[in-house]
Parts: structure tokens; sequence; C-alpha cells
């Protein structure tokens, strides 16, 4: 599969109050195929928004860092400044700060219509938008008056309208009810399968990383493990150390695992947990 | 008795404008000392303009809010006071912080509480022990921190005060698996040191289930349920319809009880599963 994100050994740090400079990355390679969907686990400050923010440009990494490509553009070249932005679509956690107008249409053309757009390639991509997060309804609705899996369904759409190849996803469920977050996910998901998104979720619900194709878990700015949701989420220790937990079914089987039960190890739904366990009923 | 009670309690926004909406219809509770209380609903269900009645922040349109059996409202220029007794721990209360160091930050309830500085100095220990908050940070500017370590010295900031009555809404929103450890161990620490009530609010079906002993459910201002978790949490497809969950232990073994197997209910935790699959094959062993 072709590479659409590519980080060689990028560094990272920030100045603090002091003076002082703070690495967050350090030499952090990382390289994210076309169309997949990636989830990257970590603890608060281990580096996970830092990385998101690098990836469109709104950072810069350090002058003695690698090259981090997009689609095979330089974020360092300026002059690709822009056109990173709006490859690389970010959404953030709280849908509040992330609206600006007050009528879903115009929150969704907000974006496209500063690109200059003919009228009805605006309304054209209105339309995609809204379709693509199943809130065609609410074309006409006040933004304030949605709920917050709304709103954030909103925010996606209006960084869909840009068209972007990569949609990089920063806690987006973290202030949203059961609902709300299944509305998101189940959004964010279709765009991967359907339209071939590339999609960057980043989140503290190990119950979201389930669901995804590959499962990165940073810690104090390196990767400690990439690889499926099953290998990941299989080796409690190294989630444990990594300050993560694990999704409650994946922690019910390796529980019975350890009193001794013969049960299948790589068990991350509801689902799988309810056949492996009715499974080893049976065989008992 | 009832150390909060609520009678009749209703709470309309702009009212006698075009965007009136009621935020809480005729709400009826009581909790009791040394209850956790765990208040799950969807977006707008009125969950946490409720919680902000609880400490007076918000005045009822109607009906009383009773606090250890008086009406807070019977005084208005006391109810700071009320304040003091019920500690609210806003959303994302790290926004809120806002002095030169943790330390002020943190004994600034009880400074306005009148306390000597003795007792300021000794509170604030205390509260900083309660929340892991080691010594060095105590003297760093709360903004020099990480969104983890502001979290808990705001939540800190109000166990400073030693209230009767600890709210918190969605203490554990963004933070990650180990804070949101941190914040739920605190939660049955401080009720079990304390006897204090702790009411919180969540989104986090497994939260509730494995600390509280009573949940309340909004929805669209009013008391849906207000009951025990096996009661609230064996009430599956009414949940659904609220845009609500169960725990994903508990959907587990609902489901395998749907195909025959059944090992019994009121599964809400791991240990719970654990323990009654471990019986269920030992059973299996004796009478086979």
């Amino acid at each position: 599969m072709e590479t659409i994100l590519s980080l060689q050994h990028v560094n990272y740090s920030y100045e603090d109050d002091n003076g002082e400079l703070i690495p967050v990355l350090k030499d952090f390679s990382l390289e994210i195929q076309r169309g997949s969907f990636v989830c990257v686990l970590g603890h608060n400050g281990s580096g996970k928004s830092t990385l998101a923010k690098l990836l469109n440009g709104l950072y810069q990494p350090d002058q003695d860092s690698g090259p981090i490509l997009v689609d095979g553009l330089n974020t360092r070249d300026e002059k690709n400044e822009l056109e990173v932005r709006r490859r690389v679509g970010l959404v953030f956690q709280n849908p509040d700060n992330q609206l600006v107008t007050t009528v879903v249409e115009e929150e969704i053309a907000f974006g496209p219509e500063n690109l200059g757009l003919p009228r009805d390639e605006l309304q054209k991509r209105v339309d995609e938008a809204l379709l693509a997060v199943d809130m065609q309804e609410y074309r006409n609705h006040a933004t304030y008056k949605l709920s917050g899996g709304q709103k954030q369904r909103i925010a996606i759409a209006g960084i869909l309208a840009m068209r972007p190849q990569i949609l990089i996803l920063d806690e987006p469920t973290a202030m949203l009810d059961p609902k709300g977050r299944e509305e998101v996910l189940s959004a964010v998901r279709r765009l991967n399968r359907e339209q071939g998104m590339t999609v960057i979720l980043i989140t503290h619900h190990m119950e979201e990383a389930a669901k995804t194709d590959r499962v990165i878990v940073m810690k104090n700015g390196q990767i400690t493990a990439d690889s499926t949701p099953q290998a990941v989420f299989s080796q409690p220790q190294l989630i444990r150390d990594a300050g993560l937990s694990l999704p409650q079914p994946t922690e019910l089987t390796h529980r019975l695992i350890q009193e001794g039960f013969p049960i299948d190890k790589e068990v991350l739904t509801v689902e799988q947990a309810v056949a492996a366990i009715s499974k080893m009923l049976k065989e008992k | 008795m009832a150390f909060i009670t609520t009678e009749q309690l209703t709470y309309i926004y702009g009212q006698s404008t075009p965007y009136e909406k009621t935020a809480l219809d005729h709400v009826n509770i009581s909790i009791e000392k040394g209850e956790i209380i765990g208040i799950m609903g969807h977006t707008g269900s009125g969950k946490s303009t409720l919680v902000q009645h609880f400490n007076g922040l918000i005045r009822p349109t109607s009906g009383r809010v009773l606090v250890d059996g008086v009406d807070i409202w019977e005084r208005p220029k006391e109810i700071r006071s009320v304040r003091f007794r019920v500690g609210l721990v806003f959303q994302y209360p790290e926004y809120q912080l806002f002095d030169e160091t943790c330390q002020k930050d943190i004994g600034y309830g009880p400074r306005n509480m009148g306390l000597s500085e003795q007792e300021i100095e000794e509170r604030v220990r205390e509260a900083a022990e309660r929340l892991e908050i080691p010594n060095e940070i105590l003297q760093k500017s709360p903004f020099d921190l990480s969104g983890g370590e502001k979290r808990r010295v705001a939540i800190a900031g109000v166990l400073a005060m030693r209230p009767d009555v600890l709210v918190l809404d969605e203490p554990t929103a963004g933070l990650d698996p180990q804070g949101r450890k941190t914040v739920m161990d605190l939660i049955e620490r401080y009720r079990c040191e304390t006897r204090a009530a702790v009411i919180f609010v969540s989104h986090s079906m497994e939260h509730i289930a494995s600390i509280a002993d009573r949940v309340l459910v909004m929805n669209q201002g009013k008391v849906e349920l207000f009951d025990t978790v096996p009661n609230v949490f064996s009430q599956y497809a009414r949940l659904k319809e609220l845009g609500l969950n169960i725990p994903a232990v508990t959907e587990i073994f609902l489901r395998l009880k749907e195909q025959g197997i059944d090992v019994g209910k009121g599964i809400y935790t791991v240990d719970d599963g654990v323990k009654a699959l471990s019986q269920l094959c030992q059973g299996r062993v004796h009478h086979g």
C-alpha cells in the first residue's frame, strides 16, 4: 500500500517559561498507509496531540529534525503550508470551540467559501459532507441547538468539505454521551470504509481503539507498540506500563486466563467475548 | 436522615423569552450522608443544572433544595456557607485555576472560609495527599502542569474545604486511564474516610457500576430512574432508548443468557464476571 504520511527521525521540543527546552518527540519515525484507520493511544502528555499538530503543519519540528512528509509534501517547506492544511483535516475535543457560524449549512460552507469556489461547487460539497455524516435533515438548523454528537459531526463535515486526504481526530468523543460517541465513531468508520479516507483517531477510550486497523501506543514521546488491536491488547503488561487500560471484554478474558480458564485471549469486543465464553463452556 | 433533598425542584432557563427551556422539571430526590451517587443522562438532560443547585450556584425557579434539613435559600445572604459544605467540582475544572502557585490555588477555598494560616496549610497538605500531588508540584504555577495534573490540583482545591458533600461534574472526561483511576479511587476513599456523600456525573457506565450505591438517570429535566446499580442496569432496553448504555461486561453476560448460558444476574464489574464463571464451572464439576 501507498504511504501517505511519513515521519523520519522527527524531533520536536518546546521552550518552557524558564527558557529550557522540553523534548516532546525524540527520534520519532512513523509511516501511515493511504486508506488505513489508525488509532493512537497514550497517557496525558505522551505527545499524541503534538503529533497531530505536526502532521498538519500547525507545529514545525526542531531544526535538527528529519522530515515530515504529507502526501509527499514536506511540511517544513513554506510554499506547502496551505496545501498541507487542506490535505490534513483536524478535529478537536470540544465541538463548541470549533463551530464559527450559527447555521449548519453556513458552518460547512465556511472553509470552502474561503477557497473562492463557485456557488454550485460549494453547494455540491456541502451536500456531500452532510450526507457523509448523516446530517442532511439538519441543513438549516441552528448549530447551537444541536447535541454534542451532532455538533461534532458538523465539525467533521466542515473539514470534509475541504476535501482532505487525511482526517485526524484528537479525542473527538471525550465530551460526548454514549449515543453521541457512537454517532461520531460510526460516521468516521463509514468515511474510512466507503470513501477510503485515511483516519487517525487519538483517544483515551480503549473500546474505540479495538475497532481500528492499527494501534500505536505512545509513551513519553516514543512508540512502545505498533500493531493490530488484537496484538497490542494481548500484552496487558505493556498496556499498563503505558498508563493505559484494556477494553472491558479483553480485561475479562485476561482475568479468566489468570484464573486458569482455557479461553481465547484475542478478545476485544462484546461479541467476541460472548463467542469465546460460550465456546469455552461447550468444550469443558 | 437525608442530607440533601430537593422538593419539586424546577428550573427554567430564559423564562419569558423565546428561548425558554425547562431544564429541571419537578425533581424530587434525597441523598444520605455516606452514599455514592452516580448521575447519568444524555447531553442536555439536566444533569449539570441539577448539580449546580446543590450548592446554591443556581437558584430554583420553583421548589426547594434542603441541605441538612434547611432550605438553602431561606437566607440568601448566607448562601456562601452552603458552598463550603457542598463542594462542587465543575466540568474541566482546570480552566478555573488562577493563582501563582498550586499551593495558593488549593488554599483559596479554605482562605475564603476565614481559617487560620496554620489550618489552611494543613488542609492544603491533606488535599494534596489525597490527590497524590507531590510537594514540588505545589510550588509550581498551575499553568506549567500537564492536563491530568491540573485536574488533580483543581479537585484538591474543593477537597481542601472538607465538604460534607462532594459533587463532581464529569470528573474523568478527557483524562487518560491512569488519571481516571486516580479520580475514581479518590471518590471511594473520600467517602470511606469522611462519610461524606459523593455525587458524580459520568458518561462511563463502567465507572458508575463500579463505585455507585445508587444511580440517578436524568431525562429531559426529569428523574427517569433513581435506584440501586442492579435495578438500573437491569433495564437495558430503557437505557438504550435514552441514549445510554450498560457496562460492556453486563452486556456480555446478558447476551450469554440469551444463548441459554445463565450465569446469574448482577454482573456489573469484571470481578463479578470472573466470580460468576468460577462458580458456574465449580458447580458443573460437582454435579457432573
